[in-house]
């Protein structure tokens, strides 16, 4: 835009009424003083009114609400009330995370248990290999010190309350 | 936009069908025709605008502030069309279309206005079409800040709200459309003179 004494080159903002524009002003007090930009202005009004005229307009089709109430029911699930459906759809963010918070303790819990059972069973299989390379029986229980041969072998019996003066196959 | 306006937009962001009916009575006849200047097609216009609405009212939840409705709303429809834009590419230009044929499915079975002489409406038919010829003729980017400046009077600082331009770029833009307009649309400017 030219300033100064030269005429302005775009009305733009004073076109649009834009009174929160810097120019806006600056051009009105113009136009106060000249003639020939107020016959310019009158002539880019002009163009506008040839834009906005009623012809160039097209009105909504009548059935085009129908058409999207129908396609609201549908994503939004038909039966369920508004009232439930707008107190659950914006929490849904909410319960998705409580939701995924769930399984991760459930997995970690389980991770957890599932590695405490095969360190026991590894313990249990290790005393097993030892007593049957050592020849040593084991009780139902999976307790060395309950079976005989194994009271007999072991060097704590005594000491333990064991009876030693019975024979091995009476204390079976 | 009223505080009214905004309550009616919290309703239809918790679901109420009502308070959407009327956000598109409210707004589609601007959304519509905003629409349709842009793609120069009715059954375009009308089936993106219908888009437009259902998109709105599915996102409403994104939108934080409800006076900003408006310009947000215009946004959704300004990116259906760039969306529809970039659909039909490789399709052959409207313009390029534009032909006898096309200027009679571009006619609108309005009502005739018995005030005007056949020699009125065959002017007004006539500009009618100049006009949208005028518009199909300028660049999308001009396109739509000419529509939304000139047709919906919005402010530079909601166009560039809307577009995501620079305030500087879109008085530029609506600068340069308005000049090619004016140009083009000469001699019927003339005639309104007399």
């Amino acid at each position: 835009m030219r300033r100064g004494n030269q005429h302005p080159e775009d009305f733009g903002p004073v076109l649009n009424r834009d009174t929160a524009d810097p120019e806006f002003t600056e051009l009105m007090s113009h136009l106060n003083q000249c003639q020939h930009c107020r016959e310019e202005l009158k002539g880019w009004q002009s163009l506008d009114d040839l834009f906005r005229s009623e012809q160039a307009n097209l009105e909504v089709p009548p059935f085009q609400w129908g058409r999207i109430a129908a396609r609201l029911e549908e994503t939004r699930g038909a039966g369920v009330p508004s009232g439930l459906r707008s107190w659950f759809l914006p929490r849904q963010a909410a319960w998705n995370v409580a939701l995924g918070a769930a399984v991760l303790a459930a997995v970690i819990f389980g991770g957890l248990e599932y590695s405490r059972n095969i360190q026991e069973k590894q313990v249990l299989l290790a005393v097993t290999r030892y007593a049957q390379e050592e020849g040593i029986r084991i009780s139902a229980d999976g307790n060395p010190f309950r079976s005989g041969t194994a009271a007999e072998n072991n060097p704590f019996t005594g000491i333990m309350g064991i009876d030693n003066s019975k024979p091995a196959a009476d204390r079976r | 936009m009223k505080s009214e306006q905004a309550e009616i937009i919290l309703r239809a962001r918790s679901g109420d069908l009502d308070a959407c009916r009327q956000i598109h009575e409210d707004y589609a006849r601007r959304i519509l025709n905003f629409i349709y200047k842009m793609v120069d097609s009715r059954e375009d216009a009308e089936d993106l605008t219908q888009n437009v609405f259902l998109r709105s009212f599915q996102e409403l939840r994104n939108l934080h502030d409800p006076e900003r409705f408006e310009p947000w709303l215009f946004r959704i429809a300004r990116n259906e069309v760039y969306q529809a834009f970039r659909k039909k590419r490789g399709e052959p230009q409207k313009s390029e279309a534009a032909g006898p044929g096309r200027q009679s499915e571009l006619q609108e079975p309005e009502s005739p206005d018995f005030r005007q002489t056949p020699q009125d409406r065959m002017l007004s038919d006539e500009l009618g079409a100049t006009i949208r010829t005028v518009l199909r003729s300028l660049p999308p980017k001009l396109r739509e800040v000419f529509v939304l400046a000139v047709i919906h009077e919005k402010s530079y600082a909601e166009i560039s709200e809307i577009v995501g331009r620079s305030l500087l770029s879109v008085k530029t833009d609506i600068f340069r459309a308005r000049g090619y307009a004016r140009k083009e649309l000469s001699q019927y400017l003339e005639v309104q003179k007399r």
